[in-house]
């Protein structure tokens, strides 16, 4: 074959076409069903015309007026929010002194009261009682304790300077502001966290689709997982961009959950509170769109976060059907892996959802005490640790071959199989070291550093370790800088010697196809044996001989033909 | 006060009467018109020079939700688990559907060459 036709071939070879359309389908979807952001409004009750008191008090009127604009400032919302809550609380407090039994214990008590913020039930003579900080006000946070004490005569602590009955809320915007800067660096470390998975990944998914020859199932199923990856990050970024500016992350506190739940993955969610203030916060009627749009979302998080775990876990299938049980002759049928990977999830998701709407039913399903979460939480935890006995299983057959047989190519597999190796502890050791955050402050801030950043990185390490790490995607990528500076140089009239840019790059090709078996390094299936690998390597060829021709070498072509 | 507190509660009565009677137990309803009670109590306990909540005012608003409220259930927005009876087989069914999913997958994936 001359070189010329070779060029012109290569021409028609070379043209890339960049295939988009699954990622497109998938995202336009994904969009079409988020239905638009809930507006935040006032509770239409306020609207109600004001009322007028037969004595002629001008100070009943001021409240009013504030209820009878909607306004969408955030300051006033959040104050009418609160105040809501608040006369809801008092509301039922008063319903709760009529209703709960008399003291029966002995001694002197204290009665039961309201003390303008909270409900104290009858306490006995002194006792010290707790509460958690209502959620009235944006910097009261409800971790933090209420105490208030009862003396041994059976009256309420007076505070000693106004001498009045006094409850100690201190603790509850004690700490307010330090908490909410670190809540605050925490989120915009959720954000770039997702924002940097999400270019890794799609650059991870460009490469994978752009360069042919690293075509194989192995990458496929690297492909699904990543675009499941990039549609998580994806939802968990808008929850983050959207709640922000309502001001609700300062109401909730994200180190809540830590405390108070051991799903860790819920944390995701649990960083971005809830949007519609309005549905059922107060008993108010919610307006449906905005309930129904949030649980939607909720759902599609569920989905996403369940499909994660159960593509890693068809890619530790994969690797111990190609490795364990040793059907390399054959090309297995992807049709299954994605019957697990995407379709599976929808069950547990879908009963999660039915059984929340009809048990738990509460604000955009965001509360992580319900046990109905392990509707989800249990298969994927499931798929996690099946996913590592398999690859329990395939390093120990790896291991067996390699001290049996001491052959290279086992040693091999084994440097494939690493990748998966290092990310499924990386995904799992979340579960594992989640329960145990230490109460010690300064280790404790450590703690939620660190495993924010393992859990909001987890994209950008998988596309690290996946691809950007990968000996075949590196040498292809090496190539494709070659040839653009050769074409540059071209371009431009330059001529260079082009004698090392050759040798560069024949030699990493040589390597990765002299291996022995013909089998590439990041174990990739390629079948039937004889013309796909004859018809990527006689694109490489292709691509090679150009440059050979001008290198003149003679060895470069016949050790990748013979390969 | 306990002249003046009773006013509170007449201007309430005057306002709760534009709430249809079956609607008494929602405080959605009427929060407004619970808010002004509230208020009014408040001035009027500092009006004489009191503290607000304090024993009197406390009984008088006791008094007011017995007069209006006393035939309310309070629902509680208490969310609760279904019973365990339930609950086991709704988490027992997918963990099992999982474990027999791998295994079909792993399965089938073993004897491509029978399908083909």
């Amino acid at each position: 074959m001359s070189p010329r036709r070779i060029r012109v071939k290569r021409g028609h070879l070379r043209k890339p076409r960049p295939r988009f359309q699954l990622m497109n389908r998938f995202t336009l979807v994904f969009l079409l069903l988020i239905s638009p952001t809930p507006v935040l409004q006032a509770p239409t009750n306020y609207s109600e015309p004001t009322p007028n008191y037969s004595e002629p008090t001008p100070n009943y009127s001021e409240p009013t007026p504030n209820y009878s604009e909607p306004t969408p400032n955030h300051d006033s919302f959040l104050y009418l929010v609160g105040r809501k809550k608040l006369l809801d609380a008092q509301y039922k407090c008063y319903d709760r002194i009529q209703e709960l039994p008399p003291y029966e214990g002995e001694g002197a008590y204290c009665n039961r009261t309201w003390d303008g913020w909270l409900c104290w039930d009858d306490t006995p003579a002194g006792v010290t009682a707790y509460q958690h900080c209502p959620d009235y006000f944006p910097d009261f946070d409800t971790t933090e304790k209420v105490s208030k004490y009862c003396d041994e005569n059976g009256e309420w602590f007076k505070h000693p300077d106004s001498n009045r009955t006094w409850s100690n809320y201190t603790l509850c915007n004690a700490f307010t502001s330090e908490k909410l800067n670190n809540a605050y660096v925490l989120y915009y470390l959720a954000l770039v966290g997702h924002s940097l998975s999400i270019a890794a990944l799609v650059a991870s998914m460009g490469i994978f689709l752009f360069f042919k020859n690293l075509r194989c199932q192995r990458v496929t199923l690297h492909k699904n997982m990543f675009l499941t990856y990039i549609l998580n990050s994806i939802i968990i970024i808008i929850h983050l961009v959207e709640v922000v500016p309502n001001g609700d992350l300062v109401r909730r506190d994200p180190m809540h959950i830590f405390h108070h739940n051991t799903h860790m993955w819920t944390m995701q969610w649990e960083l971005s509170p809830p949007l519609p203030l309005s549905a059922k916060e107060g008993k108010m009627d919610p307006n449906d769109s905005e309930v129904i749009s949030c649980k939607v979302l909720h759902f599609f998080h569920q989905y996403m976060m369940a499909c994660n775990y159960f593509w890693m876990l068809c890619e530790g299938i994969y690797l111990h059907t190609l490795i364990v049980v040793a059907v390399f002759a054959e090309e297995q049928r992807l049709r299954w892996y994605y019957l697990l990977g995407w379709g599976f999830p929808v069950v547990p998701t879908t009963i999660h959802a039915i059984t929340r709407a009809l048990y738990y039913n509460d604000n955009c399903w965001l509360s992580v005490e319900t046990h109905l979460l392990y509707i989800i939480h249990g298969p994927v935890m499931v798929a996690l640790v099946v996913n590592f006995f398999f690859l329990l299983n395939i390093v120990r057959v790896l291991v067996t071959k390699m001290r049996q047989t001491h052959e290279a190519e086992t040693y091999l597999y084994l440097k494939a199989v690493k990748a998966t190796m290092v990310l499924v502890p990386l995904l799992g050791i979340q579960f594992v070291v989640f329960p145990w955050r230490p109460s010690n402050k300064i280790l404790g801030r450590i703690y939620d550093y660190v495993m924010h950043f393992l859990i909001h990185f987890q994209g950008f390490f998988v596309a690290t370790i996946y691809c950007f790490c990968n000996h075949e995607v590196q040498v292809a990528l090496k190539r494709q800088w070659v040839q653009l500076k050769i074409r540059w140089n071209q371009r431009w009239g330059r001529r260079r010697r082009r004698r090392p840019a050759n040798r560069v790059v024949a030699a990493p090709r040589a390597t990765a196809f002299a291996e022995p078996g013909g089998l590439p390094i990041y174990i990739c299936h390629q079948e039937p044996r004889n013309a796909p690998i004859n018809n990527n390597q006689g694109e490489e060829v292709v691509e090679m001989i150009p440059m050979n021709v001008l290198q003149q070498d003679p060895s470069a072509p016949q050790q990748d033909s013979s390969a | 006060m306990l002249e003046r507190l009773p006013r509170c509660g007449q201007a309430f009565a005057d306002m709760m009467r534009r709430v249809d009677v079956w609607k008494w137990c929602n405080l959605s309803e009427f929060i407004v018109y619970y808010e002004s009670f509230t208020n009014c109590t408040e001035v009027e306990t500092h009006a004489v020079g009191c503290h607000w909540p304090n024993p009197l005012a406390q009984s008088f608003i006791a008094g007011i939700h017995r007069q209006f409220f006393s035939n309310c259930t309070v629902d509680r927005p208490h969310w609760e688990d279904p019973p365990d009876e339930v609950l086991i087989p709704l988490i027992a069914v997918p963990v099992v559907l999982t474990v027999a999913m791998a295994g079909l997958v792993v399965w089938r994936s073993k004897r491509t060459e029978q399908l083909l």
